[in-house]
């Protein structure tokens, strides 16, 4: 590890991304369910597909339609036993994928059992965004994200 | 064929109640097991409709293996309900919780990525290629 531990990370551990739920079956009984992190090879081919905003998430599928969203934190993604990181799309800003470490894609329920594992562990660094279906839900959620994070340096004054 | 006899008529209906043939076998009897309430669950399964690119409708090999299993798991326990899920790429995902234990089996599309996986409370997932055997080992744990 060099002097600066932070100087390679690709996006700051306070950067919070997005998973968008691409299928009703993932959510049971409104409670979201792991395989929402489970790399699919037509969905996923490059790694486990984070935007960077809930409004991407929402455009991301040509059909227009997604079940829910996500907010997942990246330095708790970075922390996480699965021994994951954060990939940027050099071809869409607004893009990233999941990766493990060494840059290889995660593995499909189909390939390893870990994968459940790796679904879990990512459940644990996200959160439901219960409103993502609303009008500006992107400037809701920062507006709540900030209100926290000052709540937060409040409290360590 | 039925005997048109009144008294082997009853015989042939009771038989179909007190032996344990497969609901999965195109005859329709029902299993006499409490495994009777999970088919209806995985045959939806295949009536799944795909869209944002993921294949949801379980495919015939998938179908197959998940009614092999099951029916297995079926001669010997009483199964609670589980979770049957689309992998979303043509395979079937069923898992269990028990006490905090976690068992799952998913069987792929092709018939060649099929895994049990389990957890202790707390714990993270193991897993193995599946095998009857070890899915009965597994519920036998996971019920016990």
């Amino acid at each position: 590890m060099n002097g600066n531990p932070h100087a390679d990370l690709p996006y700051s551990c306070n950067t919070i991304l997005f998973r968008a739920i691409t299928s009703k079956y993932w959510i049971i009984e409104g409670e979201h369910k792991p395989k929402i992190f489970f790399r699919r090879e037509n969905s996923d081919p490059h790694g486990v597909s984070l935007f960077d905003s809930i409004e991407a998430c929402k455009t991301s599928m040509p059909s227009g339609v997604i079940y829910g969203v996500r907010s997942v934190h990246a330095g708790r993604l970075y922390d996480l036993p699965s021994g994951l990181w954060l990939f940027p799309d050099e071809n869409d800003p607004s893009h990233a994928n999941i990766r493990l470490r060494n840059g290889d894609v995660t593995p499909r329920l189909v390939d390893d059992p870990i994968c459940r594992n790796i679904g879990s562990d990512l459940m644990s660094a996200s959160r439901p965004v219960e409103y993502w279906n609303e009008p500006n839900a992107d400037a809701r959620f920062e507006q709540e994200l900030e209100a926290k994070r000052e709540a937060r340096r409040a409290a360590g004054q | 064929m039925i005997d048109a006899t009144p008294t082997k008529v009853l015989l042939d209906v009771l038989g179909g109640y007190l032996t344990p043939p497969a609901i999965c076998r195109p005859l329709g009897r029902i299993a006499w097991t409490d495994t009777i309430g999970l088919f209806p669950a995985l045959r939806n399964l295949k009536t799944l409709n795909n869209e944002n690119g993921l294949t949801l409708r379980a495919s015939d090999d998938a179908y197959a293996n998940a009614c092999r299993y099951l029916e297995a798991a079926g001669e010997q326990f009483r199964l609670p309900m589980p979770e049957f899920t689309p992998d979303g790429e043509g395979g079937i995902d069923i898992e269990w919780e028990s006490q905090g234990r976690h068992l799952a089996i998913n069987f792929s599309a092709e018939g060649n990525g099929d895994f049990v996986s389990w957890r202790e409370p707390g714990g993270r997932y193991e897993g193995e290629p599946a095998t009857e055997g070890l899915f009965i080992e597994k519920l036998d744990w996971l019920l016990s």
